[in-house]
């Protein structure tokens, strides 16, 4: 599903992203953990798109086509989701008419008709049911004025009309009630299914207890310092970074140190 | 700079040639003549005048404007005509062909005893109380005003409606200014509008042009008499190198509610004043506007509230888009008279720059001579959201329609206070 080789990405002179490599297969659920400012959104942001930070080596493989060359209306197109850990308010702008030109818009891409008004609201009303979406919200502006936790919602419900093959979820679980967690983890687990590939970057181990990771990546300076299987969240909940922080600066040292 | 002085015996001459060759009625004439002494005594301003500071004056005084001649043939342009009219809503038409009524194209049916709607020109002595002896033009700040002044001596038509008191309209009133032709014209449409007690009208202006370069000079007068609801509209669509100064201005009554809305988005250089006078007590006005520039266009907006007597209010609200290298000026006045307590007036002025060679100029003046009012302005300049254009393409909407929601977000609020639904929609696709 997707190859990620060798990344590198910097924004103006900051290098973030230094030489990441990841592959996620189809029906995978991949976490991607670190402290503040590893990264983690950046490679996020940068999968969906995000022009702001350039890429200066490294490749990304999506569904064996060169996503980097992709502008991002093309990569929703070819199946990229990526829930914002920061969803953007948009005045003006209705949630319906929004998620009715972004589904019409991966249609139109994928050759389908678009659907009218009709099949648009027969469509979200299910997933609306399932997510506990209230009508009045979606007849508002796009997030504008909208709670933390009904952003996040929010972001989960795109996800669901949208429905991706490749779906990353930022900090979803963040400032969410007890309740609202359960809710988008119901979500997500019922997005999953053996074609489709998720990536959760999250801080917490109570997301995963509901959507069994197959792996965990912990992101460090901009690299992935450490993988393992779901029990590395747990040992990561105990332990904290600072075990991992210390291999790797001291591994970062040496090799600094060898050039 | 071509000098204002030249222009003036320019237009001395057109103003001579006017008053030979036309047999027109005495009311006419004396308004002509005192158009063109008012304009000789104060002659026209340069930009070394502060309100004209940014405006390109010289653009229109290096031409020779001429009037035009009475355009034949104008049946023929029956499905021209049918292009600007407003989607399937039916509206009483009155439609000018260079300046001028043309029976022929117009279409009003909206009539009563003493409901009158026509050309001005039409208009005889005998037909009651001359229009223009109590005309508004006297105003003061009018009188200052050199391009009011030569819409003033070259005037050969414009609309006149009267509504009598307890009357709703129906249906608005469209009043349409075509310039057509190949000649170099100037046109000066001065319509006049008096809106009895108790009344409800929408009234639409629109202007628009199939020749190359022209003057338009437009004045728009509108007396709303008390607890009458009046929405106007202005569109002005000239053609892309036309020029364009238009002013409008309102007189309210008692309890009087009066919406305007003026859409500039033609000619390459365009004054749009708007002028409201809060004439009496719990009048309310909302004065609202959309600047579209792209190109090389210049829009130059200037607005005046005066608040002259207590309990009134208004709002304001005024947005500019502005591509490519296009500029624009937003001065809005807000003028609160000694006698004007409990004012509450509220202005803002929103411009988004899709470019970074477009301009703009933005100025609030408050003039406040009463002391227990309400009063606030506020001016934001901003780009088109990366944020926001980033989420929306990353949910599949392509670049254009992405870029085209987030302008229409920006100018809905002024868009969708339009009464006229069919106004709204070719409002939003000029976007
Ligand atoms: N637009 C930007 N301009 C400048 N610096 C940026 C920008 N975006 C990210 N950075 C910097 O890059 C680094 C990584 O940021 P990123 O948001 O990817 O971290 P993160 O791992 O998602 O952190 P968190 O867990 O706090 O969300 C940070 O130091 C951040 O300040
Ligand atoms: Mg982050």
């Amino acid at each position: 599903m997707l190859e990620i080789k060798n990344l590198w990405a910097r924004i103006e002179d900051k290098e973030i992203l230094r030489g990441i490599n990841l592959t996620i297969n189809k029906g995978e659920v991949h976490a991607i953990m670190g402290p503040n400012g590893s990264g983690k959104s950046t490679l996020a942001q940068i999968l969906a798109g995000r022009e702001t930070y350039e890429v200066t080596e490294g490749s990304i493989n999506f569904k064996g086509n060169d996503l980097l060359d992709m502008d991002p209306e093309i990569r929703a197109g070819e199946g990229i989701f990526m829930a914002f850990q920061y969803p953007v308010e948009i005045p003006g702008v209705s949630c319906t008419y929004f998620l009715k030109s972004a589904l019409n818009g991966i249609r139109d891409h994928k050759g389908q008709p678009p659907l009218d008004a009709m099949e648009f609201l027969s469509t979200i009303r299910e997933k609306m049911d399932i997510l506990g979406i209230d009508q009045s919200l979606i007849n508002r502006a796009v997030n504008e004025g909208f709670s933390g936790g009904e952003k996040k919602r929010n972001e989960i419900f795109q996800m669901q009309v949208l429905n991706p093959d490749l779906a990353i979820l930022d900090e979803t679980d963040s400032g969410l009630d007890i309740d609202a967690l359960k809710v988008v983890a119901s979500g997500v687990t019922q997005f999953k299914n053996p074609e489709k590939s998720v990536i959760v970057v999250t801080h917490y181990q109570r997301l995963l207890d509901y959507i069994t990771p197959d792996f965990i990546h912990v992101l460090y300076n901009g690299k992935i310092v450490k993988s393992g299987g779901k029990e590395l969240a747990h040992k990561l909940e105990d332990e904290g970074y600072d075990r991992i922080k210390n291999e790797a600066d001291s591994l970062q040292s040496a090799e600094e140190s060898t050039v | 700079m071509k000098s204002s002085r030249e222009f003036i015996d320019h237009i001395q001459n057109e103003y001579d040639k006017l008053y030979k060759s036309n047999s027109a009625p005495e009311w006419l004439t004396n308004v002509r003549a005192n158009g063109i002494a008012k304009l000789k005594e104060i002659g026209f301003p340069s930009n070394r005048n502060e309100e004209w500071r940014f405006f390109n004056l010289s653009s229109i005084y290096g031409n020779k404007f001429a009037i035009p001649g009475t355009t034949s043939n104008v049946s023929a342009m029956n499905s021209q005509i049918d292009n600007y009219k407003l989607n399937n809503t039916d509206a009483d038409m009155l439609v000018f062909i260079n300046g001028r009524m043309s029976e022929d194209l117009s279409d009003f049916k909206t009539g009563g005893k003493e409901l009158k709607m026509g050309s001005l020109s039409s208009l005889s002595a005998k037909e009651g109380p001359l229009p223009f002896d109590n005309t508004l033009i006297k105003h003061a700040e009018l009188e200052k005003n050199a391009f009011t002044a030569l819409n003033s001596a070259l005037l050969t038509d414009g609309a006149y409606i009267r509504i009598p008191d307890n009357t709703t309209l129906t249906k608005p009133i469209h009043i349409l200014y075509l310039t057509t032709g190949t000649d170099k014209v100037t046109v000066s449409p001065h319509n006049l509008v008096t809106i009895g007690e108790n009344c409800h009208a929408t009234i639409l202006e629109s202007y628009v042009g199939d020749c190359a370069d022209y003057f338009s000079n437009s004045v728009t007068e509108i007396m709303v008499d008390k607890n009458s609801i009046v929405n106007h509209y202005k569109l002005q669509k000239e053609s892309d190198s036309a020029h364009h100064v238009g002013t409008v201005y309102a007189y309210q009554h008692q309890g009087s509610q009066f919406t305007s809305c003026t859409i500039a988005c033609g000619s390459r250089v365009n004054r749009n004043n708007v002028h409201v006078f809060l004439g009496d007590e719990n009048t309310e006005c909302t004065l609202n506007g959309l600047y579209l520039g792209k190109g090389n266009q210049q829009i130059d907006n200037r607005t005046r509230i005066d608040h002259a007597k207590p309990n009134c209010r208004s709002w304001e609200v005024f947005k500019g888009i502005l591509d490519d290298k296009s500029s624009g000026v937003f001065n809005g006045k807000i003028y609160v008279h000694q006698d004007a307590q409990k004012t509450d007036a509220k202005q803002t002025n929103r411009v988004l720059l899709l470019s970074d060679d477009a301009k703009i100029n933005t100025k609030p003046e408050l003039e406040i001579f009463a002391d227990d009012v309400k009063c606030t302005h506020g001016a934001t300049i901003g780009q088109l959201d990366d944020e926001a254009m980033f989420y929306l393409r990353s949910r599949g909407i392509d670049y254009k329609s992405a870029y085209a929601m987030l302008t229409k977000a920006f100018a809905a609020d002024v868009i969708d206070g339009i009464t006229i639904e069919s106004l709204k929609e070719e409002v939003y696709k000029l976007l």
